[in-house]
Order: structure tokens, then C-alpha cells, then sequence
């Protein structure tokens, strides 16, 4: 056992045990707790340079545990889990930075950033598992890890809302275990791998490998939210701003959606995927979902359900790019993987800023909105022009890569459906927009930090600033190979073999 | 090497602007006007293009052709004459920031588009300029300026969104690649030609794709204004020009449809101006008009590819000419609404309006030379006789704008124009007789048009407008009265559009909750899910445990 053997696990350990020590915390013991949670963080982060610095060198990095017969617990890295790890370390320390301001002063902190904590080591755990096994244990870690945040209010609504949400990811994680335990009749569970491992069986078990994918698809469905599994999420976004964040761009719907792409490229594989004729229903159900998504935002007056029905439709851009099986659109989908989660959690952070510092929670409240918070406004701005689509921010490039891949592969009517939603994106974005510049404004009653030598209190201001300029600079900068963009044509390029 | 570099600079320096200006406030606003500066440099120092393959893989701004630098430096002569003249006549608006700010990003995505050598850098540039000059259109505030931003933001984000379908599609025909080198021998389709005359042509605003421009020009200030007629539109025209193969057998099929709605678009323009009875929304009709002449020469370019290389000349001298005369006439009507301007200064306008007519020896009579004799060596020779016709049609819509100018002039007793409007002003108004002598390829143009024969063809028109006009102020002729509102159809489609996308903020109670039928639905579902996961989950085990016996 070296130390490549033992990363990936002290990646996850990195949060899971600051956040089991947080629990022991007393509530008012505010300075430990900061310390443990950015301590955390930041150990967290150096691990995953070091990883992207060996992998990029070569070096193999796998770390395994005897835990099912014939399906050890494995954590391994590879490019597709570098790119989720990566996104969901730095974007945990933007959110830790917010949840601590977000939170300072509210009661059951301890409560909370224990499962955060929790919530994190789950999501980099599932990006790290190495085999189906390893990879449903994690999955259901983090449902269980992020129900406790949704009602963390534990007001009727909230608790209502987890009720919803227990029930849909319950019913999933039962679907997906029943996938998992067909797959392992089959062949085992080896690692993942490019190209996947099932190609041998197609021949002989085509109807179990298609009820497998079925049975998988639907229950990682549910937490990628794609219709008609979607309707636990407008509801969870009752959570507090920092939850909503994480849960829609970084864990829970990313979860989802990362859990597609691995069944499809490193189970099935491309081109078994393509022999089942597996493909298409799925394009379909994705393209439904971003029109659906789209138009139902477009019907939302508050602003957390416009941004909620707004994921539904983004988030099924990454099943859209996975589903059309070409070597671009799977970059633009993993590509997406990434913006999506920085635009939108800028967005989150600002509709929180908004809530906490003028009590600001409908869309008509907003009206000049811009000249009291105009770096929170600017932040929003970035992330809604980049939800639309328009360069340089970073959506623009997961769409013209989508787009390409559609047409690189003949679905054409794909592009009407990227067209159409960005045109409904900017329905009901640009709004917004609107009115937060050009309306007059509105009397607001200020309630927190109104004597801040900022806008708002630094520790909410700065997180969604430097989401905001990253969501900016990935789009900018999409030709350094370092970007997601170069990064994902990396993996592609595994995948397909080019 | 160091002189590409001068390339990024271009667009960059109306973002560094930016930043000064957010440092800075209300000290730095006098010399933003200085962040075209590097525009206008970069055509008189010719360099090589500049390859960015760290911002995306092909990217590539500027390069030493004939086409970018006339179009570079006449756009920055005229962003750089505007904001001058905005830094004096907004000096005491109070929402001057945020005009400065929506100005300079406009002004980087325009100079942007100007130098990008491929699709992307072109894209970002348009899509830049195209919103920030929403900013520049609702500056004003209140309902007319409202509405009219509107209607350009919903028609803006269309043409966009129909470009990027169209670029994707352009590109996927060339593997990928997305340089406008390499896109010169691709092919292209129907379907992508239709997308990129729809969406570049909302920008450009020529007859059917016009609407906006009426509205939007009276609404915005006088400089802006003049940027947006002057520069901004004529986007469109250079996107077609960069994104279409070079004699493409689709193309020969498509140019006599094309000159057809150029040449309607020309003479229809000037019948809806001349009922129009606002001095900029008469201008802003001319520009419409005009745009039907940059149509022209697209679809004799497409007819004849041999006569390519003429036709790109005859394209940057009219686009020149166009810009720098529209400019000035808009700030003319600007400056004469709020100042007194002395009897003698009237004379300045009067020479971009003749440039414009076309009269011998301004720039216009140059251009119109030139396009006619464009018109004679191509297929459309039997057509060159409707350009005098046209040009007397714009002679009597451009004498109706001045009339109306007059009309609408400040009271005596308003202020003297201040000298730091005055002085931009002035140089734009003089650029149509300066220019010639001043930029070669237009003075060559000049000379050619000094035959005899040529210059009474010029003045006909000229004399046969004021002819009409004179004959039209005696009989006392005013426009019908069912000719002063016409029909508007894009403003009441706008508004719907917006209905239907923002309901009202106050949601009126209904005995049924209909409309929220689908949230209804979606709760039904819920609570399916919620009591019948269990229940599924169980027959979905026994179905596998059944499908299992089957094997």
C-alpha cells in the first residue's frame, strides 16, 4: 500500500471527518467549527491537486476494500471522476464560505454543517467509486446525508418537502440497487471502464441488459430530475440558500446526472449502448425535459422556483449530450456537467443574497434591485446570460458543442430544441434582468448587514463572485487544456478512442 | 509580432475603459471617446493577424485585408465622434454611468465583430454589441423608449439565437472548423442561408426585417443613435459578407430574389419616411432604404463572383460613406433639438443629406458611381437606371428629415451648442467632402465619377428632388391623415410576446384554479409517488424475480 493507494480515500475522509467531529460540537463553539469546516476544505482541495498533478504524470491511484463478494468497495481515479471531484471541491469551499456567513447567528448549526459535511464526502465519494457497487453505496449515502439539510428549517412546508423528496430518491435508490444487482448477476462488477465491460453480453442477454439500463436510467432519473421524475426538487428548494446551491448544482441532480454518464460510457459503453437501440428513448425524454423545464420557469414568480424549474431543464442538457452518443456532443455534455454547476450555483448564491439582505423573494421585488446590490446583480447576470447561452460565458460553449454533436450525428431536431430553450431562457431570465437594471427602485426593508461596509456580508458577497468569474473565465479561456472544456475532450477522447 | 498585439488592444481597450470608469466615476467620462483610439490605429499600421488559441482553439482577430481596415477605421472615426459628443451632451444626465457602460460594451463587441477572423470571435462580438445596446435604446426611460427596447431585445435575441443555428450548421458542414478562411469553399444549404439572411438581416434592417429601427432610433440619444445606424447595423451586412461561400451555385439561384427585396426595400422605406413626421424616424427610414443598397450589392456579388474583389471595394466605400453621413445627420437632428445653431451652421448638415442623395463631388456621388458601374459590368445591367430613381427618392425623403429638423429646432432662446459638441459634429459633417480626398480607393471612386455624363446623372436626381419639394412646401402638402398612424403590427406582436411570457404581477382570483393545472398535476404525482413507491418497488422485484425464472 503506497500513498496513490491511499488519495481517493483520504479525499473522502477529508470532509466525512470534520464532519462527524462536528457533530460532538457544542452549538456555540462557532470557532472550532469554522476551523474543522475551512480546515477541511482546504486539506481537501491540496489532496485533489495532488491528484489531478498524478494522474496527469500517470500514476494509477486505486484504493480497495473487501466488501461484497465479488464486488469489492473500490475508489479509484480516472478523468471522468477528476472532473466531478474538481467541481465539487472547489464549489464546497465557495459554499462553505457561504453557508457560514448564510448561517451566522441561526440555530442547529452543529446539525447542519455535520450533514453538509457528510453531504460532500457522499458526492466525492460516488465521484471516485470505482465500480457500480461502490458507486450505489455512496448514492445512497448522499440521499440519506441531504435529507436532514432539506428540512432544516423544520417548518411544515420544509418538512413536507423532505417528505416528497425522501419518497422519490427512496423509490429511485430501490429501482437502481434492483439494476445494479441484474448487472452483477450478469457479469460481476468489475471497475468501470472506457468503453464499459458489457459489450460481451449483448449478444446473449439483450432483454436483462436493456431491463438493467431501463432500471438504472429511472432511478438515477430521479435525481437528475428528468420528467416525469422531476417533482421532488421545485419542492426542496424550500432549503436554505447554501442547500439549494449544493443540491442543484454540486450534489443531489449532479449525482443524477454523472451517474447516466458513467452507466452509459464506462458500463455499457458506447457502442453496446448504440446495439441495444437504448439511445434514442432516452434523447427524447432529455429533450422533453429542457423544453418542460423550461416552459414551466417560465411560469414561476418566485425567484428560487424559477432557478429550481431552470435545473430541471440544464441539468437535462448533460443526459441530452450523453444520449446523442457522438465524440462532441459527450463533450458538450460533460462540458456542461461542469458550467451548469458554476453558473447555477452562482445564481443560488445570489437569489440568497437577495432574501437575506433585503428580503427580496419574488421576481417583482426585484426592481432596481441593481443599483443597492450591483455586484450581487452583476454575479446573477453572468449566470443568467450564461444559462441562455450567450458568449463568452460558459453555457455558450456546452451549447455550441451540443449543438455540433447533434448535428455530427444527424439528430438535427436537436437543435430546434437547444434553440427553443435558449429563446425560453432568455423568457425568463432577461425579465429579471430587466428588472433589476432599468426598473425603478423598489422600497426594500432592509433587515440584515445594512450597515456592511459591502453590499451585503462579505462571506455571501464573495462566494458568488468568484463562481460568477469562473462561470466567465471556463467560457473565456475554453482553449487552455486545463479548462473543463479541454478537459472533457480528454475523457471523450478515452471513451471513443480517437 | 508586436504589431499584432495591436489587434487585441482593439477590442480590449473600450474594457479597460471600463474599468477606469468604474474607478474613477464622473472624472474619466470626458476621454472615454479615446478608447477607439486603438481602432483607429490598427488600419493605418498594417500587421498580421493575431492567433488566440488559448480563448478557443481557431480563433484568430484581424488580419491585413482591405475590407477590415476601411471597416475598422471608419466605425472607430465615427464611435469616436459620437462618444465625444455624448460626453458633452449627457454631461448632466443623471444615469450617465450606466450609459457609459452599456456605450463601451457595445463599442468593444462592434469593433470585435469588425476584426474577428472566424465565426466564434464574431458571434461574441455581435451578441455583445447586440445587448449592450439595448442599454443605449431604453437610456431615456419611459413608456416610448420601453416599448421600443423591447421590441429590439426580443427581435435581437431571436437574430441571435437563428445565427447560432445557422453558424452550427455552417460549421458542422466544414468539419468543424469555423475560421471564415476555411468556410470560403464550403458549400452551404438552404435552410443555413435562410437562417443567416433572418438572423443577420434583423440586425442589418432591411425591408421586412426593419421594424425595429423606426422606433428604436427616435427612442435612444442622439449619439446613440448615430453609433447604432451608423455602425451597429451595418454588422449584418459584413456577417453575410464573411459567412457566404464564395460562387456558390445556390447563391446564383438566390441573388435575383435577393436584389429584389433590396430594390423594394429601397423605395418602400422611403414611402413609409415620408409619412413619418419625426426628423429621426424619417432618418431612421432612410437607413432602411439604405440597407436595401448594401442588399444590392450582396446580390450582385452572389450573381457575378467574378466581380468579387470590385464588389468588396464598392461594399467598404459605401459602408464608410453611409456610416460617417447617417452619424452626422443624427447628430445634427440631436444638437438642432436642444441648442440654437446659428443660420450659417445649418449649411453643415446639408452636406452629409447631398452626400447621401448622392451629389458629385461628396463621397455619395463617389459611391453611387461606383455601384452603377458595379450594376453595368454584372448580369443586373437593365437595373442601373432605377438607382437615379432611387437616388431621387432619397433626395426627397432626406430634405423631408432636414425640413422637419428645422421644424423642430430649439426656440431662440434656448443655449448656444457647446464647443465640445459642436467640434465632433462639425468633422462629421465635413467627413463626405474630406474623406474622398483623403482615402485612396474612395478618391479613385471620386475621379471616376467626374465625367460629364456621370455628374448630370448624379445631379438630376438631386435637382429633380428639390424640384419636388419645393413644388410640395408651396401647394402646402402634409401626409394624410390615414397615412399618420399606420398600422403596427411588430409593436402589438411584441407586446403579446411579453404577455405571454410575464404573466401580470397581481394574479386575479378565478372561481377554478386553472391555470395551475399543471402544478396540480405535478402534486398529484407526488403523492402517487409518495404512497405508491413501495408498491412499485414490489412489482418491479417481482417482475424481475419472474423475468429471472424465465432464463
Amino acid at each position: 500500500m503506497t500513498w496513490t493507494n491511499w488519495l481517493p480515500l483520504a479525499i473522502v475522509l477529508s470532509s466525512l471527518v470534520p464532519g462527524l467531529i462536528i457533530f460532538s460540537l457544542r452549538e456555540d463553539q462557532t470557532r472550532l467549527r469554522v476551523a474543522l469546516n475551512l480546515g477541511g476544505v482546504v486539506v481537501k482541495l491540496a489532496l485533489v491537486v495532488a491528484l489531478i498533478a498524478g494522474v496527469d504524470r500517470g500514476l494509477q491511484f486505486r484504493f480497495e476494500l473487501p466488501f461484497l463478494p465479488g464486488a469489492p468497495l473500490v475508489l479509484q481515479a480516472d478523468a471522468l471522476s477528476l472532473l466531478f471531484v474538481a467541481l465539487s471541491s472547489v464549489l464546497w469551499l465557495a459554499t462553505t464560505v457561504y453557508a457560514i456567513g448564510y448561517l451566522e447567528g441561526s440555530p442547529l448549526r452543529s446539525r447542519f454543517f455535520g450533514y453538509f459535511s457528510l453531504c460532500v464526502s457522499a458526492t466525492v465519494g460516488l465521484a471516485l467509486a470505482g465500480n457500480l457497487v461502490s458507486f450505489l453505496l455512496f448514492y445512497e449515502l448522499l440521499t440519506l446525508a441531504t435529507f436532514p439539510l432539506v428540512v432544516h428549517r423544520g417548518t411544515p412546508e420544509s418538512l413536507r418537502a423532505g417528505r416528497v423528496y425522501l419518497a422519490y430518491t427512496v423509490g429511485g435508490g430501490t429501482l437502481l440497487l434492483m439494476g445494479v444487482a441484474l448487472l452483477h448477476g450478469l457479469a460481476g462488477s468489475p471497475d468501470f471502464q472506457p468503453g464499459g465491460y458489457l459489450h460481451a453480453q449483448v449478444q446473449e442477454h439483450d432483454l436483462a441488459l436493456r431491463v438493467g439500463f431501463v432500471l438504472l436510467i429511472v432511478g438515477l432519473g430521479v435525481k437528475a430530475a428528468l420528467i416525469p421524475l422531476h417533482g421532488w426538487l421545485p419542492r426542496a428548494m424550500v432549503a436554505p440558500a447554501p442547500v439549494s446551491a449544493l443540491l442543484h448544482a454540486v450534489a443531489v441532480v449532479k449525482a443524477g446526472a454523472f451517474g447516466i454518464v458513467r452507466v452509459v460510457y464506462d458500463v455499457y459503453g458506447a457502442s453496446a449502448a448504440a446495439e441495444l437501440d437504448l439511445m434514442q428513448p432516452l434523447l427524447w425524454l432529455a429533450a422533453a425535459t429542457i423544453l418542460y423545464g423550461s416552459v414551466r420557469a417560465l411560469q414561476q414568480q418566485e425567484i428560487k422556483k424559477r432557478l429550481a424549474y431552470s435545473t430541471i431543464s440544464q441539468v437535462s442538457y448533460i443526459t441530452l449530450g450523453v444520449a446523442l452518443l457522438g465524440p462532441i456532443a459527450a463533450v458538450g455534455g460533460l462540458v456542461h456537467l461542469v458550467h451548469q454547476g458554476l453558473m447555477k450555483v452562482t445564481l443560488f448564491y445570489c437569489a440568497g443574497n437577495f432574501a437575506e439582505t433585503l428580503g427580496v423573494h419574488r421576481i417583482r421585488e426585484m426592481d432596481g434591485i441593481g443599483r443597492r446590490m450591483p455586484l450581487t446583480m452583476t454575479a446573477f447576470s453572468i449566470g443568467a446570460l450564461g444559462m441562455i447561452g450567450i458568449p463568452p460565458m460558459a453555457g455558450f460553449v456546452s451549447k455550441w458543442y451540443l449543438g455540433l454533436g447533434a448535428l455530427e450525428v444527424g439528430q438535427d431536431w436537436v437543435l430546434l430544441v437547444l434553440i427553443g430553450s435558449a429563446l425560453l431562457n432568455a423568457g425568463y431570465f432577461l425579465p429579471l434582468l430587466w428588472r433589476g437594471w432599468f426598473a425603478p427602485p423598489a422600497d426594500w426593508h432592509e433587515n440584515n448587514w445594512a450597515n456592511e461596509r459591502w453590499e451585503t456580508h462579505w462571506m455571501l458577497l464573495l462566494p458568488a463572485v468568484f463562481t460568477a468569474l469562473l462561470a466567465l473565465l471556463v467560457g473565456l479561456l475554453a482553449g487552455t487544456a486545463l479548462s473543463p472544456l479541454g478537459w472533457s475532450q480528454l475523457i471523450v477522447n478515452r471513451e471513443f478512442e480517437i | 509580432m508586436s504589431g499584432a498585439w495591436l489587434w487585441l488592444l482593439v477590442p480590449v481597450a473600450p474594457l479597460l475603459a471600463i474599468v477606469l470608469l468604474l474607478a474613477l466615476r464622473e472624472r474619466v467620462i470626458g476621454w472615454l471617446w479615446l478608447a477607439c483610439l486603438p481602432a483607429l490605429m490598427a488600419p493605418l499600421w498594417p500587421a498580421e493577424g493575431l492567433d488566440l488559441p488559448w480563448l478557443w482553439a481557431e480563433m484568430r482577430w484581424g488580419g491585413d485585408d482591405a475590407l477590415t481596415r476601411a471597416w475598422l477605421g471608419f466605425s472607430a472615426l465615427l464611435w469616436g465622434c459620437a462618444g465625444a459628443f455624448a460626453a458633452s451632451s449627457l454631461a448632466e444626465d443623471p444615469r450617465r454611468l450606466r450609459f457609459w457602460l452599456f456605450w463601451l460594451l457595445a463599442l468593444s463587441g462592434n469593433l470585435l465583430l469588425i476584426i474577428a477572423a472566424d465565426a466564434l470571435s464574431f458571434y461574441l462580438g455581435f451578441s455583445l454589441m447586440s445587448l449592450s445596446a439595448y442599454g443605449l435604446v431604453v437610456h431615456q426611460g419611459g413608456p416610448q423608449p420601453r416599448r421600443a427596447g423591447r421590441l429590439y431585445l426580443q427581435l435581437a435575441v431571436c437574430g441571435e439565437m437563428l445565427l447560432l443555428a445557422a453558424l452550427l450548421l455552417r460549421t458542422s458542414g466544414a468539419q468543424g472548423a469555423f475560421g471564415f478562411e476555411s468556410w470560403a469553399s464550403v458549400p452551404i444549404d438552404g435552410l443555413t442561408l435562410v437562417l443567416l439572411l433572418i438572423g443577420l438581416g434583423l440586425k442589418a434592417g432591411f425591408w421586412p426585417l426593419h421594424v425595429w429601427l423606426p422606433l428604436a432610433h427616435p427612442a435612444a440619444p442622439a449619439p446613440a443613435s448615430a453609433v447604432l445606424s451608423g455602425a451597429m447595423i451595418k454588422a449584418g451586412i459584413l456577417g453575410l459578407w464573411r459567412c457566404l461561400p464564395e460562387g456558390d451555385p445556390l447563391l446564383l439561384e438566390w441573388a435575383p430574389v435577393l436584389l429584389a427585396v433590396g430594390l423594394f426595400g429601397a423605395f418602400y422605406a422611403v414611402l413609409l419616411g415620408l409619412c413619418s413626421r419625426q426628423a429621426k424616424a424619417v432618418l431612421a427610414y432612410s437607413s432602411v432604404s439604405q440597407m436595401g443598397y448594401f442588399v444590392m450589392i450582396l446580390a450582385l456579388a452572389w450573381r457575378d463572383p467574378q466581380n468579387l474583389a470590385a464588389l468588396a471595394g464598392v461594399l467598404v466605400i459605401f459602408g464608410a460613406h453611409h456610416g460617417l453621413a447617417k452619424g452626422a445627420l443624427f447628430l445634427s437632428a440631436g444638437l438642432s433639438h436642444s441648442y440654437r445653431l446659428p443660420r450659417l451652421a445649418w449649411l453643415l448638415p446639408a452636406i452629409p443629406a447631398l452626400a447621401l442623395i448622392g451629389a458629385p463631388l461628396t463621397s455619395g456621388g463617389a459611391v453611387k458611381t461606383a455601384l452603377k458601374s458595379a450594376f453595368a459590368d454584372g448580369h443586373f445591367a437593365a437595373w442601373q437606371d432605377v438607382l437615379s430613381l432611387g437616388s431621387l427618392a432619397t433626395g426627397l425623403l432626406l430634405l423631408r428629415a432636414l425640413w422637419l429638423m428645422r421644424q423642430d429646432a430649439a426656440a431662440p432662446e434656448a443655449g448656444r451648442a457647446p464647443f465640445l459638441q459642436l467640434l465632433p459634429w462639425a468633422l462629421l459633417c465635413l467627413m463626405p467632402l474630406v474623406l474622398p480626398w483623403l482615402w485612396p480607393t474612395l478618391r479613385a471612386a471620386l475621379f471616376y465619377s467626374f465625367g460629364l455624363a456621370d455628374t448630370w446623372k448624379l445631379l438630376w436626381p438631386l435637382l429633380g428632388a428639390l424640384l419636388l419639394a419645393a413644388l410640395a412646401l408651396r401647394l402646402g402638402w402634409s401626409v394624410p391623415r390615414i397615412l399618420r398612424r399606420l398600422p403596427d403590427p411588430a409593436s402589438w406582436a411584441s407586446l403579446r410576446l411579453k404577455r405571454l411570457t410575464q404573466r401580470p404581477p397581481l394574479v386575479v382570483p378565478r372561481p377554478t384554479a386553472a391555470r395551475e393545472r399543471w402544478r396540480a398535476r405535478e402534486r398529484r404525482w407526488n403523492r402517487f409517488w409518495r404512497r405508491g413507491a413501495l408498491a412499485l418497488s414490489a412489482w418491479v422485484v417481482a417482475g424481475l424475480l419472474w423475468l429471472g425464472w424465465f432464463w
